[in-house]
């Protein structure tokens, strides 16, 4: 039988694939089978992640990108497309999160977190799909957040969540442009996740207790449960899923 | 707080693993419910197939998932019977020792306008969409609890759960979908600390039987999907396999809706 859910032969770019959920997807898309290009601004820990993919037995590389710079974008993007002939995935992770309240939030950090979290999706997007649409195939999946769908609690953080609604609505937007083309988007929702970002808020007793009082499954998420769909949205398997969001959150947005 | 194990690469390969798991399907002699009835054997694990009236049809699915080497039976229920249900929970748990993931997939579909339905067009469809789901969801977690070793059910919805589609007139299957995506939302926060994770699928339209009656729409539904095609059921057996394994295992409440691009719209 077909094995839909094999890699073998595909490229794949993950934004921001150093460390956390971006790393254990660039892990997962290998063991899938296919090759990955790493774009991070902390290219050290790019390379990092790189070197724990090709023991894997696949190519991979990484390649410095700020992802709110478009230059940036183009020329990392280039370099990829030159080195491994094409990009068949496109994982958008990089992101950022911090916490301050509506009312203090500085212009300078309103720009900053739309430029990395939103700015950045729409330019990696934009990119990748003009060399996909000429192709004529490829699945680019977005990392959303359930803060793209509810606010969360305790801690202030409203231009994240504004960040991540407007991703929600621009994977819609791009699935729809793009499905006659055969160029798939879609995006993956995580709930609280298991790692550097998370681990602050978990040492802070009071975000930890609410976090998950919130949570019916009473745990953190683990990367690699959010990589799995990730996977699922790289593959064949996935054809007729266009602008779909999964969410996986532990059944955090139930209550 | 307790931690998931992460999966080995063996299992990374294998995408979804469900060896010695044992599953119920309903509905799954055609359509969705074959493909997804056909997959979960694929991925390793015993079948049981629950058919209202086609037994001959889920004997012949039951004979191509057995050709995977797994355990696969054709059992008689209507979901909408208390009894029957019931009846088939047990079944299965006492012939593999376990019921682990139940993909309660069995639905009918009927066209009328609101003006002239009537109450007992309203009540089939209630019972077998809405409350058939309830009822089996129901078995399965009463059975999973027992068990105390988790478990997934998967509720087989609809893009109707959210939008109302056009132009056929089906408001009684719009608000079984509706309830369907509600009560699952409820059973996962109800269950969480049982580890029984309830997820949806919201499929598009899917080229099965159950459509085939309404062929004459098909170019309009076509013409109202981003991707301009219906599903193949094998495009929702996938998810539903990943909702299924342990690949999902953060998973509960959610639903994943395969569409085409149709919600975009």
């Amino acid at each position: 039988m077909e094995n839909k859910f094999d890699l073998t032969g595909r490229v794949a770019l993950v934004t921001g694939a150093g460390r956390g959920i971006g790393q254990e997807i660039a892990r997962t898309l290998a063991a899938a089978g296919a090759d990955i290009a790493i774009a991070e601004l902390d290219v050290a820990s790019g390379e990092e992640t790189a070197t724990q993919v090709r023991t894997l037995g696949r190519r991979s590389s990484a390649v410095q990108m700020n992802v709110m710079d478009l230059e940036s974008v183009r020329s990392a993007v280039a370099a990829v497309i030159a080195e491994y002939g094409q990009i068949d995935i496109l994982v958008n992770n990089a992101g950022i999160c911090f916490n301050v309240t509506a009312q203090d939030t500085s212009l300078e950090q309103w720009r900053r977190m739309m430029g990395i979290n939103l700015d950045g999706v729409w330019f990696c997007c934009q990119e990748v799909g003009r060399h996909m649409l000429e192709r004529g195939k490829g699945s680019i999946v977005n990392i959303a957040s359930m803060s793209g769908l509810v606010v969360n609690n305790p801690q202030p953080q409203s231009a994240y969540n504004i960040s991540k609604a407007g991703v929600i609505m621009l994977t819609q937007c791009l699935a729809a442009e793009w499905a006659m083309k055969n160029v798939r988007v879609n995006a993956v929702s995580p709930g609280y996740v298991n790692t550097e970002m998370t681990r602050r808020g978990m040492d802070t007793p009071e975000w930890a207790k609410t976090w998950m009082d919130f949570t019916p499954v009473r745990r953190l998420g683990e990367p690699w449960e959010i990589a799995h769909a990730v996977w699922y949205l790289a593959s064949d398997a996935s054809g007729f899923a266009v602008g779909s969001n999964l969410v996986i959150d532990g059944g955090y947005t139930i209550w | 707080m307790t931690v998931a194990a992460m999966p080995t690469l063996q299992t990374h390969s294998s995408y979804a693993d469900l060896r010695g798991r044992n599953a119920v399907v309903t509905g799954g002699s055609r359509g969705i419910g074959e493909a997804t009835a056909l997959a979960l054997a694929a991925a390793g694990a015993n079948v049981c197939i629950a058919v209202n009236n086609s037994l001959t049809e889920g004997e012949a699915v039951a004979a191509r998932a057995r050709v995977t080497g797994v355990d696969c039976v054709v059992l008689k229920c209507d979901v909408a019977d208390p009894l029957e249900v019931a009846r088939l929970f047990d079944e299965v748990a006492q012939r593999w020792g376990s019921v682990d993931v139940a993909v309660n997939n069995a639905g009918i579909v009927h066209n009328a306008a609101a003006e002239d339905m009537t109450i007992s067009e309203w009540r089939q469809m209630i019972d077998v969409n809405l409350t058939g789901v309830f009822l089996c969801s129901q078995a399965a977690g009463r059975q999973m609890i027992r068990q105390g070793q988790g478990g997934s059910i998967v509720n087989i919805s609809s893009i109707c759960a959210h939008v109302a589609v056009r132009p056929q007139k089906q408001c009684h299957y719009q608000a079984a979908k509706g309830g369907v995506n509600m009560l699952t939302k409820s059973l996962a926060a109800e269950w969480a600390e049982h580890k029984i994770r309830v997820n949806t699928v919201s499929p598009g339209y899917v080229n099965t039987v159950l459509l085939s009656q309404m062929t004459e729409l098909h170019p309009l539904w076509e013409a109202q999907t981003p991707l301009g095609r219906l599903a193949r059921p094998s495009e929702i057996a996938d998810m539903i396999l990943f909702l299924a394994s342990q690949a999902s295992s953060y998973v509960t409440g959610s639903d994943f809706v395969v569409d085409g691009g149709y919600l975009s719209w």
